[in-house]
């Protein structure tokens, strides 16, 4: 056992005496409170039996009346008509304009003791600040060197702070590692605040009002919460509690902005569902038009898992008493052992056991015991009678798209997935929230080679993926340049050798895509596209689409609540300091104390509204929709796109950087070698070294006409 | 916008810290003069005793 453990297990020991101690000496009442309500729980569990059984008893509920313990004096009176005598009063008195007064200089009292600490301080404030400006106003070059009081400053950090920091960390890991420590000090607090008392005894009025129905009691049930909680609210101050309901706080406006993040993601599913299935995305650059097709991508993903897991449940019911769990696991064996890899595998396995339990109607071997006999293997539903075996390949088809372990994404660049299969060893969950409290493992899209989308040539002659993709989300980003439209393809010819674009029957795969994907009735493909013009792709393939030009893409809003005076904080310091710091780097190369502190404050807090924003921020994209006729009927629409959800290295907008890196990289010039014009006026010298097709015109038209 | 924001929330808190001020100064005053009356009944049975 290592010192560290050692200190750990003390630290526990002796906390959990001093915790033990607080509760024995401090709240002693409390525990009493928790005698006290459970003889009220046992009355009214008696109450309550005698009530529902009918059985003649003279019971007394005691939940119904105060408590003998805690008679601590409230606000509130003990009686309801005193209440509304009281209450009469208290409204009677906010209204009163001497209370008012009396308030306001009760109010300008404090406000002015306040306002004499300031006088006091702002002169302090002012000398302050001009001796920093004294002292820095003197430049020096040395860099990287702390000055004096900053050595100091560092040297008393490291045996105090530091130190510190590292054991309340380690203690703090320690405390997760064992949760069973700061569970029963949960426990014990629960108690010593009187919290647990107040939960028995509601469930003591829950039994008692169950069957007694007594309206009038409830009052004083509210007062006696109100006295119960008076152990809490008494016997500690104000901004300990206020420091204490901070976190509780974070945490219920941190619910709201998931929320409200989730609900803009069911609002993007709804749009996306609305889509057909070929779709292309158009808008100027910068206009986040590959960002957005990124986003439909990520969801179509997951709706697709989740329309598999709904065929999957109502397939199940189809046959309520067939042994499914047995199904799915020879499934997964196939598909581990590599019999099974597509949908046409699947479909094929299921006939083969469907031929065999032709030939030898053996139950238990091809149906895992399922008595068809008694259970029946027909399912009619009103439209038409299906089979057993017609059910088993619609359950086979959808649990393999449901529980296949790859992304469903096939892309011609790079999406991010991290999307997580939970199996426990019986029916598999996915884990597909996009706004998860946990970082989760990252996947990524499969590379598209293009063949598997051509029907007719392909670029690689044999090759053996071709044919291959059945469903699937196809992300394609800057489409026009791959498919080029029909002015571009003037000159192509479709009886060419090579493969191109008129003889590759991509926009025929296009118009027949979805029947290699239906299951169930249910398309899985869904591709989106992405262009700056509409027109830059062919009609044919165009007219299959619904175009969705995005028109405006709005400013970070924030889905967190009750957060503008954190983030006015955050913004004013971060500017205040940047204007002192540019100025301080400007003169100075060392390090200073001041600096030092005032960086560490600003960046805290320049850094935790970072990962507000984040978390917890979303733009909203303004969207035209046509379709791809675009006869001009626009349909006006928004879109989600959440930080959270596309901004975590989902895909690169830099995707084709490569291409002119390499390019850069090959060359031996860069802009810095990029001769400069000697004056604002371009000599012919000047003008020569451009190579425009404009200038060289004239000057080959003006050496013609001399000529 | 973002400075109007800001102006509303300043405002907005510095308007919930007075309301809930003076709720609670007044049920303080209340709970003073509710104090005062049951001491001056006292006074009095003690005196008609």
């Amino acid at each position: 056992m290592n010192k560290r453990r050692i200190f750990n297990i003390a630290l526990t020991v002796v906390s959990t005496a001093l915790f033990v101690l607080w509760g024995v000496f401090m709240f002693r009442s409390s525990y009493l409170r928790v005698f006290e309500s459970l003889g009220d729980l046992l009355q009214s569990a008696k109450f309550y039996f005698c009530e529902i059984f009918g059985i003649e008893h003279n019971i007394t509920a005691t939940v119904s009346g105060y408590s003998g313990v805690l008679q601590w004096e409230t606000l509130l009176p003990k009686d309801f008509e005193t209440f509304q005598e009281t209450a009469t009063d208290y409204v009677t008195l906010l209204g009163n304009p001497d209370n008012f007064k009396s308030w306001g200089v009760s109010t300008a009292s404090k406000i002015g003791n306040g306002a004499k600490v300031i006088a006091i301080l702002l002169p302090c404030l002012l000398v302050f600040i001009f001796a920093v400006k004294k002292i820095y106003e003197s430049g020096n070059t040395k860099h990287n060197k702390d000055t004096v009081p900053l050595k100091v400053f560092k040297a008393v950090m490291n045996v105090t702070y530091k130190p510190v920091k590292k054991t309340v960390l380690g203690y703090v890991a320690f405390l997760k590692e064992h949760s069973w420590i700061w569970i029963c000090w949960l426990i014990l607090w629960a108690f010593s605040l009187n919290l647990a008392s107040i939960a028995i005894e509601f469930l003591a009025y829950y039994l008692y009002f169950a069957v007694s129905y007594r309206f009038e009691t409830l009052y004083i049930q509210f007062v006696k919460l109100v006295i119960d909680l008076q152990v809490v609210f008494g016997k500690f101050p104000w901004w300990l509690i206020g420091l204490a309901a901070y976190p509780l706080f974070n945490r219920f406006r941190q619910r709201i902005a998931t929320g409200k993040l989730r609900h803009n993601e069911a609002k993007n599913c709804g749009f996306i569902n609305e889509l057909p299935i070929v779709s292309i995305t158009c808008g100027s650059m910068g206009k986040k038009k590959t960002t957005a097709i990124t986003d439909m991508t990520l969801s179509q993903e997951v709706m697709f898992r989740q329309k598999a897991l709904a065929i999957l449940q109502k397939t199940d019911m189809k046959f309520p008493y067939f042994p499914w769990i047995c199904f799915e696991m020879e499934l997964r064996k196939c598909m581990e052992y590599g019999t099974v890899y597509n949908l046409a595998t699947v479909k094929e396995w299921v006939q083969i056991k469907r031929q065999r339990f032709m030939r030898h109607h053996n139950a238990k071997l091809q149906l895992y015991g399922y008595d068809y006999k008694r259970y029946g293997h027909n399912y009619d539903d009103a439209l038409k009678v299906s089979s057993l075996f017609e059910v088993l390949e619609t359950y086979a088809l959808a649990y393999f798209i449901y529980v296949i372990q790859s992304s469903l994404i096939v892309a011609n660049f790079s999406i991010r997935t991290d999307n997580k299969l939970i199996d426990e060893g019986n029916f598999p969950n996915w884990a597909l929230d996009f706004f998860p409290k946990k970082q989760r493992k990252s996947r990524f899209a499969h590379i598209l080679d293009f063949d598997v989308l051509r029907l007719g040539k392909k670029v690689l002659e044999n090759n053996p993926k071709a044919g291959s993709f059945e469903f699937g989300v196809v992300a394609i980003t800057e489409i026009g340049k791959e498919r080029g439209n029909n002015l571009e393809l003037r000159e192509v010819k479709k009886k060419n050798e090579d493969t191109n674009q008129k003889n590759d029957l991509f926009n025929s795969w296009l118009k027949m895509c979805r029947h290699s994907a239906t299951v169930d009735n249910y398309p899985f493909i869904k591709v989106f596209t992405d262009e700056q013009r509409p027109e830059s792709w062919g009609a044919d393939a165009r007219d299959l689409c619904d175009v969705i030009n995005i028109a405006s893409a709005s400013d970070q809003k924030l889905a967190l609540p009750f957060y503008t005076i954190e983030e006015m904080i955050s913004e004013w310091a971060f500017n205040w300091f940047i204007n002192l710091y540019s100025d301080f780097r400007f003169r100075r190369g060392d390090n200073t104390l001041l600096v030092y502190v005032l960086k560490g404050v600003t960046a805290w807090l320049w850094r935790r509204n970072i990962r507000v924003y984040n978390k917890y921020g979303y733009s909203t994209l303004k969207i035209e929709k046509e379709r791809g006729t675009m006869d001009g009927k626009i349909e006006k629409k928004r879109y989600y796109l959440a930080n959270r959800k596309i901004y975590s290295h989902r895909f690169s907008t830099d995707c084709f950087s490569d291409y002119f890196n390499d390019m850069a990289r090959k060359t031996k010039v860069g802009l810095n070698d990029y001769i400069e014009y000697a004056s604002e006026k371009a000599t012919i010298d000047e003008l020569k070294m451009q190579n425009s097709y404009f200038i060289n015109g004239l000057y080959k038209d003006a050496d013609g006409d001399s000529a | 916008m973002k400075t109007v924001k800001r102006i509303i929330a300043v405002l907005l808190l510095t308007l919930t810290v007075l309301v809930v001020g003076y709720l609670v100064y007044t049920g303080s005053r209340l709970t003073e003069s509710q104090g005062n009356t049951q001491t001056e009944v006292v006074y009095e049975q003690t005196q008609n005793i």
